[in-house]
């Protein structure tokens, strides 16, 4: 009987033991670091970061990085993470490294690669005193996306529409003809997050976002997008197939000339690519009821280390590595925005042209994205869903802006509390 | 002594040491004096000692289910945001919120039409089909097995493949629409329709479970009653009216209570056919539990009304085994 139970208790010991080692990030000599890549398989951005890894272990056989792809979850399954003091070492904060992830971050203002830092997306990234806690691959420089083949057909001059009428114009062409105007998706936040993102900067004039930016929300301000959007959707300007259409449904009737506008950045051609490689896809600036038409920037793809990391250490070494040129240059390829840090060609794509067009001839302003700034941190989805609701006629203009009042004070009640 | 008498009262040894053994243990202990053995009587079993084997169900108890509702009603009471360490007690402003939150009532009557459809649907279809697989019909086994498969799906996979069923581009049913001549319906576009679909292909999925409750209690019924009551001249509908389904009350209080439960806290179906939408119109409590926790970082919120479909199941469910236990005792 004592056997058994010494046996037993051994037994015990060597699984604590074995339960243990799993628990730490590194076995024997070699430190393994765990990375979140919010990436999903077999995306070019993944394969991306797959090529920087093996090179940089290949560099440094004593780091392994355990790349983990992402899924449709990614923002909960961080905040689950964070909130069970378990977090990766090192993330991609998806836009959100200063204004959500902050507390858990390791400031990386002083790494060597930080003077490279184009001054483009500050407003979303940095601190007032200039910290930040991320390294940007890329700034998002976005607009409105439109299938060029479509809109040549319908005979629309993108660079024609500088107002929201010229854009209903466009519309109602595009319908004319059987196309499908504006395409988006409830499937996922992104889509209809980004409309409300990308045009609420044009509904609010500078004392109106200072008043908001206090803590002010004047649902008649808002309205203004709301009706613009309720409007849309009574006109049948959206994809018929709303609300049962994934991304790659939208992707599809962009890519195969069947719809005219995509409220989404530029990386998003890539997907829509995949489906037809020759689709001639542009970007125009985004109408303004205020001022001129704009381009929304900010923070894209960034990658931040956890301050609470046991391999601190090893994760800011792949994060440098990260940030040279060549390595950068790799990300930049596939993500069709402009380079976040000097030394880097900045690689649009098929968006080269007319992003040359309205950012270096017209020299078109751009705007930071208007959540971030004006915005409690956790705004997203609600407008987002608002949207949705708009889209789908669940919601009025403003019963819409009812709710995203609602939850604009929730927030900024918990954040003053 | 006989051996019958002697296995059915318990051993004069284990009774002075206030172990009462159950037949078998002392058959065992009879067995072994019987050869000659030593016997050894279980001293680990004694008192106190028998308590150790609860505590592993405790422990599951404790750390799964009670730990997280208390702390699930302390965060309740806070703002927390769902990561961050900061969170300040604010009382009972969350449950105020649940009052003037303008999604919360249709969710709630949401909750309920997926309770009690769900419910209604599965005690007809499940019923009907007990009734006509109880008959000696050729494959009835398969047909069995082919209404039950559904439940060991797990509802995620069950969604998406009825997604398929009904999405506009690309779905089963539009093709067959198309394939008439007729032009394709985007059936999630409209939140009746949606709430519609997602109470049918969660029947579907679960009329197995009636179904098999119902067959046990079919099979279980005293058939003695039942032949009496055909010599007395009841047959088809009246037998069933009078008779089977009677007899049926405690199979009935079962299969509806399980269901009701299930409907109640209806999730991964809403999350993948429709994801709550349009807008917020399809949610259930338990999804728009994860849309506040998750996307409105309003943990605290989240866990009120967690607390809320909590204390609602355990109403509901309590007044309907009370008004089912009546059932029975008529029966």
């Amino acid at each position: 009987m004592k056997r058994i139970r010494y046996v037993a208790a051994a037994l015990c010991g060597v699984l604590a033991l074995g339960s243990l080692t799993a628990c730490g990030s590194s076995s024997g000599s070699k430190k393994t670091v765990e990375f979140m890549t919010m990436q999903s398989i077999g995306t070019p951005q993944l394969k991306a970061l797959e090529t920087i890894t093996k090179k940089f272990e290949s560099k440094n056989p004593d780091i392994q990085i355990k790349l983990v792809p992402g899924t449709n979850t990614n923002e909960n399954d961080i905040k689950v993470r964070l909130a069970g003091h378990n977090p990766p070492d090192i993330w991609n904060t998806h836009g959100w490294s200063r204004d959500r992830y902050a507390n858990f971050l390791e400031p990386l203002e002083n790494r060597s690669w930080a003077k490279r830092m184009k001054p483009l997306g500050d407003d979303v990234f940095k601190t007032k005193d200039g910290k930040f806690y991320a390294l940007p691959a890329d700034i998002q420089v976005s607009g409105i996306m439109y299938n060029e083949t479509v809109l040549t057909q319908a005979g629309i001059d993108p660079k024609a529409i500088n107002s929201w009428d010229a854009f209903k114009q466009a519309c109602e062409k595009l319908k004319s003809k059987g196309i499908t105007p504006i395409v988006s998706s409830p499937k996922d936040p992104g889509p209809n997050g980004d409309l409300a993102d990308y045009i609420l900067p044009g509904v609010y004039n500078e004392a109106q976002l200072s008043s908001l930016k206090r803590g002010t929300f004047d649902t008649k301000v808002y309205e203004a997008y709301t009706s613009l959007i309720s409007q849309w959707s009574k006109d049948g300007y959206f994809n018929v197939d709303y609300t049962s259409a994934t991304l790659d449904d939208v992707a599809r009737l962009m890519a195969s000339d069947k719809a005219g506008f995509y409220f989404r950045s530029n990386g998003n051609a890539q997907l829509i690519a995949s489906y037809n490689p020759n689709v001639k896809l542009g970007l125009m600036p985004i109408p303004s009821n205020t001022g001129d038409p704009y381009f929304s920037t900010g923070e894209d793809m960034a990658f931040g280390v956890s301050k609470t990391s046991k391999v601190k250490d090893a994760a800011l070494k792949y994060i440098d590595f990260m940030a040279e040129p060549e390595n950068m240059q790799e990300l930049v390829n596939i993500l069709m925005n402009d380079s976040a840090l000097t030394g880097v060609t900045s690689a649009l794509g098929q968006f080269e042209p007319s992003y040359n067009y309205w950012v270096n001839e017209r020299k078109t302003k751009t705007v930071p994205f208007f959540d971030r700034i004006y915005l409690p941190n956790g705004m997203y989805n609600t407008l987002a869903k608002s949207t949705d609701g708009l889209i789908t006629g669940q919601l009025n203009p403003q019963s819409a802006a009812d709710q995203v009042k609602t939850s604009f004070e929730s927030l900024k009640n918990q954040k003053s509390s | 002594m006989k051996d019958d008498e002697r296995t059915t009262s318990p051993s004069p040894s284990a009774v002075s040491q206030g172990n009462i053994g159950t037949v078998e243990e002392e058959r065992r202990l009879g067995d072994h004096r019987q050869a000659g053995n030593k016997v050894r009587p279980h001293s680990s079993l004694k008192g106190a000692s028998v308590n150790l084997f609860y505590i592993p169900a405790l422990v599951v108890l404790v750390v799964f289910i009670i730990y997280p509702l208390i702390s699930g009603i302390g965060l309740s009471f806070t703002n927390w945001d769902g990561y961050n360490e900061a969170k300040s007690f604010v009382g009972l402003a969350n449950y105020k919120q649940m009052l003037t939150d303008a999604n919360f009532k249709q969710i709630v009557v949401n909750t309920f039409i997926y309770g009690i459809g769900s419910t209604v649907i599965q005690q007809i279809l499940g019923l009907a089909l007990a009734l006509l697989l109880n008959a000696k019909i050729k494959g009835r086994t398969l047909m069995r097995a082919i209404i039950y498969l559904p439940a060991l799906v797990a509802p995620v996979i069950m969604g998406i493949m009825y997604y398929f069923v009904f999405q506009y581009q690309q779905g089963a049913l539009n093709a067959l629409l198309a394939a008439v001549g007729m032009s394709k319906v985007a059936w999630f576009n409209n939140a009746g329709f949606s709430v519609a679909i997602i109470v049918i292909v969660n029947s579907i999925q679960f009329v197995g479970v009636s179904m098999i409750i119902y067959l046990a209690g079919l099979q279980t019924m005293d058939q003695e009653v039942v032949e009496a009551a055909e010599v007395d001249g009841a047959s088809g509908w009246k037998k069933f009216w009078n008779i089977t389904l009677p007899m049926l009350a405690p199979s009935f209080t079962t299969s509806v209570v399980l269901n009701l439960i299930g409907g109640l806290k209806l999730y991964d179906m809403v999350k993948v056919l429709t994801g709550g939408g349009p807008g917020y119109s399809t949610n259930s409590i338990s999804t728009y539990i994860g849309t506040v926790y998750f996307d409105n970082q309003a943990a605290g919120y989240a866990s009120a009304i967690g607390v809320f479909l909590f204390f609602l199941i355990a109403i509901v469910t309590w007044l309907v085994n009370k008004g089912l236990a009546k059932l029975d005792w008529e029966a």
